[in-house]
């Protein structure tokens, strides 16, 4: 008995590990059956941490909605997932985003052109996005634009999150844009899921949030940004988050410009080398730019205006 | 392969201690030695006949080399011991400075310095020569040490390598050790860095002077629960497998000179340079000038080892001005004050840090006018507030850091470690780095933190 309790740390440790171990190996094809998993590296009990951390309980039933406010990336995916087979079948039509393309068609007028303007531009715009934008908010020196802007953001969750700070309180995008009367929304992701889903079901999301945005603000300029690219030694090491992937998705987004209230905007054209990838001399983690270079992204939104 | 890593702790490590542990007395070295070979096979294949070259080279030369301490020292004894050290040496600067290899093999600055170190106390006749080449080897590439040190002399682990106690109280003694090194690494070392990659991020030209400030201190704790949680948990896997490996770090941010946090600080490299160089060239026995000398050289080859940019030559000359000022007068003012003498210490190391940190001596500048603006002509853009945003989300880790960097909490975990409650503080640290390393584990955005 003295033995044993000598080595109660061992005992602790050598227990935990099997029985969460258990626990993970039961319940990886139930609800721990997003996380990637390598057996040869990684002990079973990993997911069930993994899952704890995402709000995924050993306890949670597969499939239940664990979180009501939809905080949970886990959660999230699996419904991406299965929203995404019939769009796999029927392959992706490019049907009319939002009804103003109808009226296009109808009336085909002129798409219109991009002129310069001055910083004013942005007293009444709204810009939306993930870490990128977040770097844009703090050291772009936009004041007079509004930022609904956070780390890691994706399009799969962007509305269950209360990201938006309005007025010292925190509200959903939708709460937030729906007391608003920004006419023009500069709209940028989609480099945080790249490693979840298809471009399909990602261009499914991206198309309804865009369809939402215009429901919520139906006067505004919605720019559509292309997703801005890595360095060259980054895409070329990356297997998930490289240019190649983000230039098909940014092909895909530029499909949704009609020319006349919604417009595909790219500053990889202003951060990008002849070879298309971003400048290393631009960013130290070769994802994110410098505070001193989002200058440069600023200058190219100046040659964006519509009138 | 890193300690904390889940490859090791539940795949290497305990198919390697049930084949250690059930192995019969005789053996254990094999299985150590071996272990060790595959140890470090798995985490840098193609640099393993380099080391096995290193123990085989070494073993013979000190074959060869050894007298009895009676019969002195000869030509020949000379003659084997430069060939030994050129070699050792010659491979070390080969891979580390001449720039013809774009990789580094692992663990070389450490397991170079301690085969030299054997070689030398060797020919002084401070030990005999190993005859078993399977102890020497063990001795050698025995993984808990083997590519971060500490860096053990020969002597330290000799009479283990011949009979040592292994049970489960070295097994337990050695998991709280290594559970607590890890808890260092993974808990604060590993989340505070997620600051000073920020930073980097952002860029130096970009930041306002508290982040600047915020940022030196969290490389500081960065680096030191980094590397004395790494040695710490050396020691904890020496302990399991029944040998003494020593202190690394002695809670070097409570010094009160630049002198006594560099004997606390990496103690066995400073140790092995005072041993192998230091004393040899004269020590601060031969006069004024011949002792600032011979710190010169010491601090030359100190900052050396560190690396080969010239950032390493600004970091060491700084510490070493530092220790030269000390030596000829403010020592004896430092040690009579009791505030100014901390506050003195923790302000200059942080900054030489920043040398160590940052490879580029332009960007060194560029940190150094942040932290003081009044250096900078110009107005510089950078957010005013930005440190606001950090101070919210780093707080936390900022109060771990100091506090973990006193003796306290080990002063107070000592008074219970016998009883349930030390039990139960190792399993809340184990089960934190367990989470902790498993949301960063299959996590690419670890530092998307932007």
């Amino acid at each position: 008995m003295k033995k044993r309790l000598a080595c109660r740390v061992t005992i602790f440790l050598l227990l935990g590990w099997g029985v969460l171990s258990v626990i993970g190996y039961e319940r990886k094809n139930d609800i721990y059956k997003d996380y990637m998993h390598d057996v040869a590296t990684t002990p079973y009990f990993v997911l069930v941490l993994q899952g704890l951390h995402d709000g995924i309980y050993p306890w949670s039933m597969s499939g239940e909605d664990t979180n009501p406010s939809g905080e949970m990336p886990g959660e999230e995916i699996a419904a991406t997932e299965l929203s995404s087979e019939p769009d796999t079948e029927e392959p992706p039509v490019k049907k009319p985003p939002v009804e103003v393309k109808e009226e296009k068609e109808e009336e085909a007028p002129l798409p219109k052109e991009f002129v310069a303007v001055e910083r004013d531009y942005f007293s009444d715009a709204v810009f939306i996005g993930d870490s990128r934008t977040v770097g844009l908010r703090d050291y772009g020196g936009l004041d007079e634009a509004t930022f609904y802007a956070t780390v890691g953001l994706n399009i799969y969750d962007m509305w269950g999150q209360k990201f938006c700070e309005v007025e010292g309180e925190k509200l959903t995008l939708e709460e937030a844009l729906s007391e608003s009367q920004f006419k023009k929304v500069y709209f940028q992701i989609g480099i945080n899921e790249m490693g979840r889903g298809t471009i399909d079901t990602f261009m499914e999301e991206y198309r309804s949030s865009v369809a939402k945005i215009r429901e919520l603000l139906p006067d505004a300029i919605i720019y559509v940004q292309g997703i801005m690219r890595v360095t060259k030694k980054k895409s070329e090491r990356d297997p998930i988050f490289n240019n190649p992937g983000i230039n098909a998705r940014n092909e895909r987004i530029a499909q949704l410009a009609d020319g006349q209230k919604i417009f595909y905007i790219d500053a990889n054209d202003a951060l990008c080398d002849e070879e298309g990838n971003l400048r290393a001399d631009l960013t130290f983690d070769d994802l994110h730019l410098y505070g001193s270079k989002y200058g440069l992204w600023v200058d190219f939104l100046l040659t964006k205006g519509i009138e | 392969m890193v300690f904390s890593s889940f490859e090791f702790l539940f795949r290497f490590l305990p198919i390697f201690l049930i084949l250690y542990y059930t192995a019969p007395q005789k053996i254990k070295n094999v299985v150590l030695f071996l272990g060790s070979l595959v140890f470090y096979t798995l985490g840098e294949a193609k640099y393993v006949l380099l080391l096995f070259a290193c123990l085989v080279i070494n073993y013979i030369l000190g074959r060869l080399m050894y007298r009895k301490p009676l019969e002195g020292r000869g030509f020949r004894q000379k003659v084997l011991l430069f060939l030994a050290l050129g070699y050792d040496f010659g491979i070390l600067f080969f891979y580390k400075y001449s720039g013809f290899s774009d990789s580094l093999p692992v663990g070389i600055s450490f397991y170079t310095f301690q085969i030299a170190s054997y070689m030398i106390d060797v020919y002084r006749g401070v030990i005999p020569s190993e005859k078993s080449f399977v102890k020497l080897g063990t001795y050698l590439t025995m993984f808990p040490h083997l590519t971060a040190g500490p860096i053990i002399n020969y002597s330290e682990v000799r009479a283990r390598l011949n009979k040592r106690t292994i049970g489960s109280v070295q097994l337990e003694e050695g998991v709280k050790l290594l559970v607590l090194g890890l808890g260092a690494k993974v808990i604060i070392a590993d989340r505070i860095a997620i600051l000073w990659n920020n930073i980097q991020t952002i860029g130096f030209d970009s930041i306002s002077t508290p982040l600047a400030w915020m940022g030196v201190f969290a490389y500081s704790i960065h680096l030191y629960f980094d590397f004395a949680g790494y040695s710490m948990m050396a020691i904890g896997l020496g302990t399991m497998l029944g040998f003494d490996i020593p202190t690394n770090f002695r809670y070097p941010y409570i010094s009160k000179s630049v002198s006594e946090f560099w004997r606390r600080w990496h103690i066995t490299l400073g140790r092995w340079f005072r041993e192998y160089v230091y004393i040899p060239l004269g020590g601060n026995r031969k006069g004024k000038g011949r002792t600032l000398f011979n710190l010169l050289v010491v601090w030359t080859l100190t900052a050396l080892w560190h690396g080969a940019a010239p950032n390493y030559l600004i970091w060491g000359g700084a510490l070493l001005l530092l220790l030269v000022i000390e030596k000829l007068f403010l020592l004896r003012w430092l040690e009579k004050s009791h505030i100014l003498s901390h506050a003195y210490v923790l302000f200059v190391i942080p900054l030489i840090w920043i040398a160590f940190a940052v490879p580029s001596v332009q960007q060194i500048g560029i940190y150094f006018t942040r932290l003081f603006p009044f250096l900078q002509e110009t107005e510089v853009l950078a957010n005013s507030v930005d440190y606001l945003k950090y101070l919210t989300e780093f707080w936390p880790l900022f109060l771990m850091g100091i506090l973990f960097s006193t003796p306290l909490p080990a002063a107070a975990y000592k008074a219970v470690q016998k009883k349930w409650v030390g039990s139960i503080v190792i399993m809340v640290i184990l089960a934190l780095s367990m989470y902790y390393l498993a949301v960063s584990a299959n996590n690419p955005f670890m530092y998307f933190n932007f």
